[in-house]
């Protein structure tokens, strides 16, 4: 896995919602999430690698974080939603095991 | 280095039958431990708390989950974490949320892995210390660790 990670596949359901709306975002990153339990074709043990912290912040204010283990699934994939209550930008971030960490930011203008 | 002779051979075996009968008892420990950590001494309640998750997993290398209250948030009172344990896993800490007050709610989803078929918890702790806990019972044809 190289240390340039792809940009984080992302989909929001709105932008500009209105003062307490529900706002639903779904994110998923690249990332193989080596459990160090699998075996490559040579029988040897690969080591283990994954993203361990998500934490996700809007407007300098922290929203919410996800600590990960070994279970999540490849690509690790999340759904989560807010009362959106204050514009600003909505700051995501990643970091692995083996000093990876993968950046995103997305504007919200309540309206 | 001393060869084994029979009897010693058989002690080994002895006591490597009874690791194995050990494997469960102590995932299940673990499991236990996570949840008297979790719950902090409160009785779980299970009145609005959901974990969806399918009843059978064609494929264990990424079985959606969602968590969420279902209950009225306020800023005295949010979810402030969300545990999931899967107690036949290797580990079986899935995974754990945490949020602030900012978020209004505690609505999430994931995709996780499950080695075999077993009852899959989910715990969240309101701020003023309220625990809910909801469980769920999934069957795993192929396990999903080594996919």
């Amino acid at each position: 896995m190289s240390n340039t990670p792809s940009k984080p596949r992302l989909w929001m359901s709105t932008r500009t919602p209105a003062k307490g709306d529900v706002v639903t975002v779904k994110v998923m990153v690249t990332h193989p999430m080596e459990t160090g339990m699998r075996k490559n074709a040579m029988s040897q043990l690969i080591p283990r690698n994954i993203i361990t912290q998500f934490e996700c912040s809007l407007a300098g204010e922290p929203l919410m974080s996800w600590q990960l283990d070994t279970a999540v699934s490849q690509n690790p994939y999340l759904e989560f939603r807010f009362v959106a209550e204050k514009s600003g930008e909505l700051k995501m971030r990643w970091a692995g095991e083996d000093g990876t960490t993968i950046e995103t930011t997305e504007s919200i203008t309540v309206g | 280095m001393k060869r084994l002779n029979r009897r010693d051979t058989l002690k080994l075996g002895g006591v490597a039958i009874a690791a194995l009968a050990a494997g469960p008892a102590f995932a299940r420990k673990e499991a236990d431990a996570l949840i008297a950590e979790f719950t902090r001494g409160r009785k779980p309640e299970t009145a609005g708390f959901v974990l969806d998750i399918p009843l059978s997993a064609e494929n264990a290398s990424a079985v959606p989950v969602t968590l969420k209250v279902e209950r009225n948030f306020s800023a005295a009172n949010y979810c402030e974490e969300m545990l999931l344990i899967a107690e036949k896993n290797p580990h079986p800490t899935v995974c754990r949320f945490r949020f602030t007050k900012n978020m209004g709610m505690a609505n999430v989803t994931s995709r996780i892995r499950l080695a075999e078929s077993q009852t899959v918890v989910a715990l969240a702790r309101m701020s003023d210390g309220t625990v809910l806990v909801d469980r769920k019972a999934i069957t795993v044809t192929i396990g999903g660790c080594n996919g």
